[in-house]
């Protein structure tokens, strides 16, 4: 099978782009070919990259979208992509991929992500191509642009999660309201309030 | 009361509507056609978060210090896959800055902390287009919800036009405007 990630942060030293990577690996440990479209900021609309993004995705069995959430969104760069896409939307209706999504942020609490899982959602709904679910992992700024294995503990929830998730997309099933809310756990067991107030503490003194 | 309307529609359908409202409370609002603004996105360096100003100098920094100054943030987009079209997007992860770099629970959630001393309330308003699926309405009321939560807006309202029928919220936008100005 063909799968198509596409990576939609527009950072330099991306968390979309390691937790890609991860999945990157464990898709090809079962099987699959991926194609990896990671543009460049301020390329994800051009007309050739779009056309590579078409040319990728006539062939594919799965898409998996990865972004960041900034201010409860896709930023930018992910939701431009999908714009110019659904330009294309008649072409893209010949195909039809499975859809998975993959958000995640520095705050906790998958509720942050939800409405850009729905927005991927609609995309789907568009397009007429199936949407399978998506994950949303909390707490991810540690990981710094590292791969999964370098950041650790900080990546403890990720990895397994992201394990699971290949299997989901390599059999083409529905993501299992198990695994979306194993992936939606905070990192860190503690109680919101005290998590903050350590957070705040190592922030004064660096 | 300081209103600043970011419009992201690419022509003026409703802009009367909206205006008439407006001058009818306020006297005016600062227009900003996000059209006509040349501005960057947001490369997501994080080096805002310190000191409170986007490492891109250029037109949008002395924007969003006016929207961090204002009562109220009237935000007009096209509705796209249910939330923002790009255009209001770029602009909206340009407001990072408006975060403090500390965090806070708030309405029982991890947040950042605000720089603003009065965080503005919010009211969205969305075109829907004539091709949205199921359901685009109601996640872009959710999405206004949400931003009203990230952003610490004392209160928010959103409203949902079909294109080209602007005379049938002709009422919905004083009433939203009402509403976010009851609650400051």
């Amino acid at each position: 099978m063909t799968v198509v990630l596409f990576a939609g942060s527009p950072r330099a030293r991306s968390n979309t782009r390691s937790i890609s990577a991860d999945l990157r690996i464990r898709l090809e440990a079962a099987g699959a070919t991926v194609v990896t479209l990671d543009p460049k900021r301020g390329e994800e609309a051009t007309p050739v990259f779009i056309a590579r993004s078409i040319e990728a995705l006539r062939e594919a069995d799965a898409l998996v979208i990865a972004s960041p959430v900034y201010l409860d969104l896709p930023p930018f760069k992910a939701l431009s992509w999908l714009h110019a896409l659904l330009e294309e939307h008649e072409r893209l209706a010949e195909y039809g991929p499975n859809v998975y999504a993959i958000t995640h942020s520095g705050y906790f609490e998958p509720v942050h992500k939800a409405v850009s899982l729905r927005a991927y959602e609609h995309f789907c709904d568009r397009v007429h191509w199936p949407w399978r679910g998506g994950l949303a992992f909390g707490g991810t700024s540690p990981i710094d642009g590292r791969t999964l294995g370098e950041a650790g503990p900080f990546s403890r929830r990720v990895r397994p999660a992201l394990d699971a998730l290949a299997d989901v997309i390599a059999g083409g099933k529905l993501v299992p309201r198990k695994l979306s809310a194993r992936a939606g756990r905070s990192p860190i067991p503690l109680p919101r309030t005290l998590v903050v107030w350590l957070m705040n503490r190592m922030l004064k003194r660096q | 009361m300081k209103t600043v309307v970011l419009w992201a529609i690419d022509s003026d359908e409703g802009r009367r509507a909206l205006e008439r409202s407006l001058e009818a409370r306020e006297g005016s609002a600062r227009w900003i056609d996000l059209n006509q603004v040349e501005f960057g996105p947001c490369v997501g360096c994080g080096g805002c978060a310190k000191t409170g100003r986007c490492v891109l100098d250029d037109e949008f920094t002395d924007i969003v210090a006016a929207i961090g100054g204002s009562d109220r943030l009237v935000l007009v987009t096209p509705i796209f896959l249910g939330v923002h079209h790009p255009l209001m997007k770029k602009a909206i992860d340009r407001f990072l800055p408006l975060a403090g770099e500390r965090f806070a629970v708030r309405s029982g959630e991890m947040h950042h902390t605000s720089r603003m001393a009065t965080p503005f309330a919010i009211v969205g308003v969305g075109v829907l287009p004539e091709a949205a699926s199921n359901g685009e309405a109601e996640t872009f009321a959710r999405l206004i919800a949400r931003h009203a939560v990230n952003l610490a807006a004392p209160s928010h309202a959103s409203i949902v036009v079909r294109r080209g029928a602007w005379d049938g919220v002709a009422e919905e936008i004083p009433e939203a405007l009402d509403r976010t100005e009851r609650a400051r």
